[in-house]
């Protein structure tokens, strides 16, 4: 394979892989809450932060595509010439964001789900359910911060 | 800024002034009312007993009404507009509160009577129906003194059976298919009483079921052509009522304030359970802001019979906490809420995380023209919306954060991720500007970026160290203190220098760097009895620099954060650059994009920015010397759960008027 098709690669990875966990963690906490909101409708502002937290994943794995775009210049531009050697490397680079974040949506969506019923019995500590989940999410940040730092190391040209 | 100081008080009022009292207390939300413990209790008096079982089937009743207008109402709200306290006493007070709620159950019973017979209407049309061919009325199918006549149903594919052994019998049998469907047919057969007997098993044999009529008139069609005109009667029925209902929930908002007048009295007498009484006297105990006292004692003794004791804390009471701040860092309380009350003894850590809260959720967004948005949009909620305490702080919160997220956002270059480099030639002083306040773009010079960021997460560390030893030395334990925490202090920026340059002015740092970590061996042993004790905990203690290299580590988060912020602001610009292209609504398409875009983006970062430095200030700050776990300072007070009660529109003869009308019946008590 040449070596764009295998940075493009790398990008789609990054942000399919990083969006599914999203939408696997976004799932499990809207399905939780679906059920709060059910019971007590006014409960909706306190649990739609904790749906949407298990959503960053998927906006790490896209800024990281997106970064990789603009890099290729695929984004405005046209593609300077890429080694498959290179390209490798940027599809390495991609891995970090993609399968830290897959993993970190899917297992931050569980415990924003817990967060949703704990939400259900005393709404005004859901707070605290926010910061748990954010313990979670502290890797795929740091996988984000890898790809970054991976992808921004490499030249072309 | 500081943990509040509070007295324990103790209201002692003689029998007969209770209610005036415990109402005034309540209407002034001073008291945090706490039991007397059984050392401050003389063996003469004893909790009071209160029942509250009329008030909770009252406030049941509402709320069941309130519950089912709700589905009626205009409006999804279940909380009603602000009124001026005249106006909530009026509401609650007003005579037709107890004809509403009696209107109320009496249509939602005739509603649900509506939807039996509905139902019931509904089956008998269903039954009836398949006989729907039956040209003759119903009243000639009654069996006569010769003639037995008998009507039902009997799976198809046994009638030609039946037919044949009926025939077979030699009987009279007549037997007239009225219709078919779905594998039944149903049938009219009529015989001679005289004949013998033995067709019933035939007819068993055949799987007969006999179909039984309504006793009505005419034919099965004209039966269900009165059925229905009941239905439409019903319908017609259901509709006044709902249009009744609908009308009654128009009313909501008394019955509301009578809920809301009814808790509030419950909460009075949940508030006496906290009372002992002795032969003449009540004793209501509780905790009070030390400045508060005399207020009290003045509010208490209007009331007649009443005194009001103060003391100070004793060492082994934990007293409720309430935290009180310098207005400018007072908003950040927010953030300690979050975490949960200080100790009572111990220091409030708010003022120490405001400066890093706000400089960690501005790091994490990092986009000027964000700051500005969040800035601005707390204002104005702030000015136009009618927002409890707790929701006003928090918008001088993100006030305080908007500001830095600005502040951040020009040093990072970026200011609603406009391309300043290509700006039309005569906007060069804007891109000259830009070049000259920026600092580090993330972008382009990360590894300076990271870095900056993560001297900030020791900065705050070491801080924490910093407190940490503070509280100890004022705890009394002085030599650890400087032994333990003052050497974390110095070792732990020796480390950070060692780790890159190892000597520094001719001076190789290995030495003071173990002259500290002796020191910090030797404090965290200090504890310890024996010696190979005071070993492993110095060792362990010695380990914890594992735990600071991750605390730092963590910092770099806001890079990431204020990172993607960055790119997902310029990736919204760069799709409505492209949508401006499309033809004709080119330009709508872009400025919906833009619209859309730059406030969902600030959204999500602004939320994820300020958990993150809320965990920030959590984990990698509170550890190093906040505990925590004191109990929020709550007010004895009168909460409401429907009606808001808009503040500064009191008069003044409203909380008299209020208490009597609400007074404490001896029967419930």
């Amino acid at each position: 394979m040449d070596g764009l098709s295998l940075s493009l690669l790398g990008a789609a990875i990054a942000v399919m892989l990083a969006g599914f966990g999203s939408v696997i963690g976004v799932a499990l906490a809207g399905q939780a809450s679906t059920a709060v909101i059910g019971e007590d409708p006014q409960k909706f502002g306190k649990v739609i932060l904790l749906t949407a937290l298990p959503g960053t994943q998927g906006i790490y794995g896209f800024v990281i595509g997106f970064l990789v775009l603009l890099k290729l210049q695929i984004i405005g531009g046209t593609p300077p010439p890429i080694t498959t050697i290179q390209g490798w490397y940027i599809l390495f680079s991609c891995l970090p964001v993609a399968l830290a974040g897959f993993l970190s949506a899917v297992h931050q969506g569980k415990v924003c789900a817990a967060g949703v019923q704990m939400t259900a019995k005393r709404a005004e500590e859901s707070g605290k359910a926010i910061i748990l989940g954010v313990f979670v999410e502290t890797y795929a940040v740091l996988g984000f911060l890898a790809s970054f730092l991976m992808t921004s190391g490499v030249t072309f040209g | 800024m500081a943990v509040q100081q509070l007295k324990r008080v103790y209201v002692v009022v003689h029998a007969p002034a209770r209610d005036g009292v415990v109402a005034a207390l309540q209407d002034a939300a001073l008291v945090h009312l706490e039991q007397l413990d059984e050392g401050e209790r003389d063996q003469r008096a004893e909790p009071l007993e209160v029942d509250t079982r009329d008030l909770d089937r009252r406030m049941g009743d509402l709320d069941a009404a309130l519950d089912y207008l709700g589905r009626y109402a205009p409006s999804e709200s279940s909380r009603a507009a602000p009124v001026s306290r005249d106006e909530f006493l009026d509401l609650s007070r007003d005579s037709s509160v107890d004809a509403t709620l009696a209107e109320t159950r009496k249509i939602q019973g005739e509603l649900a009577e509506l939807d039996v017979r509905e139902t019931r209407l509904r089956a008998a049309i269903g039954h009836v129906q398949p006989w729907r061919a039956l040209p003759v009325p119903l009243e000639w199918l009654r069996s006569t003194p010769t003639t037995t006549i008998l009507c039902g149903s009997l799976p198809s594919r046994s009638v030609a059976t039946l037919r044949a052994a009926l025939s077979e019998q030699g009987t009279a049998w007549i037997m007239e298919e009225v219709s078919a469907e779905s594998g039944k047919t149903n049938v009219v057969l009529a015989d001679l009483v005289d004949d013998p007997p033995d067709a019933e098993r035939l007819l068993r044999e055949a799987g007969y079921q006999p179909m039984l009529f309504p006793a009505s008139r005419g034919t099965v069609a004209e039966v269900i052509q009165s059925l229905q005109r009941e239905g439409e009667s019903l319908a017609k029925e259901r509709e006044t009522l709902k249009t009744r209902v609908t009308a009654l929930a128009l009313e909501r908002v008394k019955l509301m304030a009578a809920y809301d007048d009814a808790w509030i009295l419950r909460q009075r007498l949940e508030g006496l359970r906290a009372a002992s009484k002795t032969r003449e006297s009540v004793i209501i105990a509780g905790w009070a802001k030390a400045n508060d006292v005399a207020r009290i004692s003045a509010l208490v003794e209007r009331e007649g019979d009443a005194a009001v004791l103060a003391r100070d804390p004793l060492p082994g009471e934990e007293p409720p906490v309430v935290l009180r701040n310098a207005p400018l860092v007072a908003p950040c309380q927010a953030v300690t809420g979050l975490y949960g009350m200080p100790k009572y003894q111990e220091i409030d850590p708010t003022p120490l995380l405001a400066p890093f809260f706000v400089a960690c959720f501005g790091i994490a967004v990092g986009e000027a023209g964000y700051g500005i948005i969040l800035a601005v949009l707390s204002k104005l909620a702030k000015r136009f919306m009618k927002l409890s305490e707790g929701s006003a702080r928090f918008m001088d919160l993100m006030f305080y954060c908007g500001i830095a997220t600005f502040v951040a956002g020009m040093l990072m270059g970026s200011f609603f991720a406009i391309d300043f480099a290509s700006l039309p030639p005569s906007l060069a002083g804007l891109a000259t500007l830009h070049d000259r306040l920026i600092l580090l773009d993330p972008l382009k010079q990360p590894l300076p970026f990271l870095g900056f960021v993560l001297a900030l997460g020791f900065l705050q560390v070491w801080t924490g160290v910093l407190i940490g030893g503070v509280v100890q030395w004022r705890s009394g334990d002085r030599l650890r203190a400087v032994l333990y925490s003052g050497g974390w202090m110095a070792l732990l920026p020796l480390t950070a220098v060692l780790l890159i340059r190892p000597v520094v002015a001719g001076i190789p740092l290995r030495y003071p760097w173990m002259a500290a970590a002796a020191s910090v061996f030797v404090g965290a042993g200090l504890g310890a009895s024996s010696v190979g004790g005071r070993i492993g905990s110095g060792l362990f203690a010695l380990y914890g620099i594992t735990g600071f290299f991750g605390d730092v580590l963590s910092y770099s988060r806001l890079f990431a954060l204020g990172l993607a912020t960055g790119v997902m602001a310029s990736v919204i610009n760069i799709l409505a650059a492209q949508a401006k292209n499309i033809p004709v609504v080119g330009w709508g398409i872009m400025a919906l994009i833009l619209v859309v875009g730059h406030p969902a983006n600030l959204a999500i970062n602004a939320l994820g920015a300020f958990v993150h430095s809320a965990r920030l200030q959590f984990v990698e700050f509170f550890t190093k010397f906040f505990e925590g776990g004191g109990r929020r300072f709550e007010p004895f007070a009168r909460r409401f759960r429907y009606i808001q009660v808009a503040h500064g529109k009191d008069t003044p003869g409203m909380v008299r008027q209020h208490r009597e009308g609400g007074s404490i019946s001896e029967r419930s008590i």
